[in-house]
């Protein structure tokens, strides 16, 4: 049985290493290239730079929330767990729509992009299903304490990777497009988590 | 108790570590403070005997996610109050009527000194069995508050730890749990 620190590495090494290959996969069978999503947005490089960080910083934040264990052993505490998860996805949200670094295109090349972002949708469920798996498997049965607070922090740590793929990923600013196929999916695998990982986490 | 903490990490680590001998010194030392415990929070022995061992084979499957250098005596108080929170659930969706069963408060061990009158034992006796009662009815909250902080003198910030909350919560539960416990004893006496 491995320890709970060699499950964490093991987890965000396979968080890392998913999203990187979704996106790259991805990127390349759908549009030839990759990271379109980062070129499109070099136009604003500052802004970029601004959001990048923001999500990154989001990312590093949630995901450490989520899966540190404390002094005690007993994870993150209540208020950390509850503020960093109920602020995650809507921040996200505001950093999605309210300061769009993409263009507001329909088509690349030849490629038309879906109004509703449904390849968006299935990339970020996809990446977010196996980040909330991964994270889930580091911390089963790891702590006795806060299991439905720290469910949520999960969900919206792996919502928050999610996110981070569809934003590399995608080159579409339109805001309908990022509503439903960048910010529901990143909602949604934060209330799948909320809802399904309770009995797993509870030793 | 500083020393015996210590120990007591550093047995659950080498446990931890995939050393099955050193279980009988950990479960030496564990056992009386959280049998102790799980008496407290259940109330009743019968209960208190379930949720201990079902905490016990929790911690060994569990072992290997215990951190390095925490407490684990605190560890071993999380999981029992996990373990007994899941009961509660368990025996709300499924009630069941069982007889009358014997509690703390009429527990053969709980002596006064023998040079003391029948009438002030007889006295000492209600006072523990209205505190026990007392206990067994406030709300779980506030029972596990007053349990840790006053009777298993753990820190408000670690039991806040414990029982994923913050510590003033822990104070303002901790103290509803006494005023409750002083009124049930000023009206017995």
């Amino acid at each position: 049985m491995l320890r709970t620190h060699l499950r964490n590495a093991i987890a965000l090494a396979i968080a890392s290493c998913v999203t990187a290959s979704v996106v790259a996969s991805a990127s390349k069978l759908v549009y030839g290239e990759l990271a379109l999503g980062l070129r499109s947005a070099l136009s604003s490089p500052s802004l970029l730079a601004l959001v990048g960080v923001a999500l990154l910083t989001l990312l590093f934040v949630s995901t450490l929330a989520a899966l540190r264990r404390g002094r005690l052993g007993l994870g993150s505490s209540a208020v950390v767990l509850l503020t960093t998860a109920m602020a995650s996805v809507p921040l996200y949200a505001l950093l999605a729509l309210a300061f769009p670094v993409h263009e507001d295109i329909t088509t690349v090349g030849s490629v038309a992009i879906s109004p509703l972002g449904a390849r968006c949708f299935v990339i970020a469920a996809l990446v977010g299903a196996v980040v909330l798996g991964s994270f889930a498997w580091a911390m089963r049965a790891a702590v006795p304490v806060g299991t439905h607070v720290r469910s949520l922090a999960i969900g919206s740590a792996a919502g928050i990777w999610a996110g981070l793929a569809v934003f590399v990923f995608c080159p579409s600013g339109d805001s309908l497009h990022v509503s439903f196929g960048h910010v529901l999916p990143v909602a949604a695998i934060a209330l799948i988590g909320t809802l399904a990982l309770p009995a797993i986490l509870r030793p | 108790m500083h020393a015996e903490l210590d120990e007591l990490s550093a047995l659950m680590d080498s446990y931890a570590s995939g050393n099955d001998v050193a279980f009988e010194a950990l479960y030496a030392l564990l056992a009386p403070r959280l049998y102790r415990f799980c008496l407290r929070l259940t109330a009743k022995r019968a209960d208190a005997d379930d949720c201990f061992q079902e905490t016990m084979l929790k911690l060994h499957r569990a072992r290997a996610t215990y951190v390095r250098g925490a407490n684990a005596l605190y560890w071993a108080f999380a999981i029992a109050r996990s373990t007994y929170l899941t009961r509660i659930r368990y025996w709300r969706r499924r009630p069941e009527t069982i007889g009358v069963t014997e509690d703390v408060a009429v527990d053969e061990t709980l002596h006064t000194c023998a040079e003391t009158t029948p009438e002030t034992q007889a006295m000492a006796l209600e006072v523990l069995e209205a505190a026990a009662f007392e206990l067994a009815c406030m709300s779980e909250k506030n029972r596990i508050a007053y349990i840790l902080t006053k009777q298993e003198g753990v820190s408000a910030h670690d039991a806040a730890a414990i029982l994923g909350t913050t510590a003033e919560v822990i104070r303002q539960r901790a103290h509803r749990a006494y005023a409750q416990l002083r009124a049930a004893i000023d009206r017995t006496v």
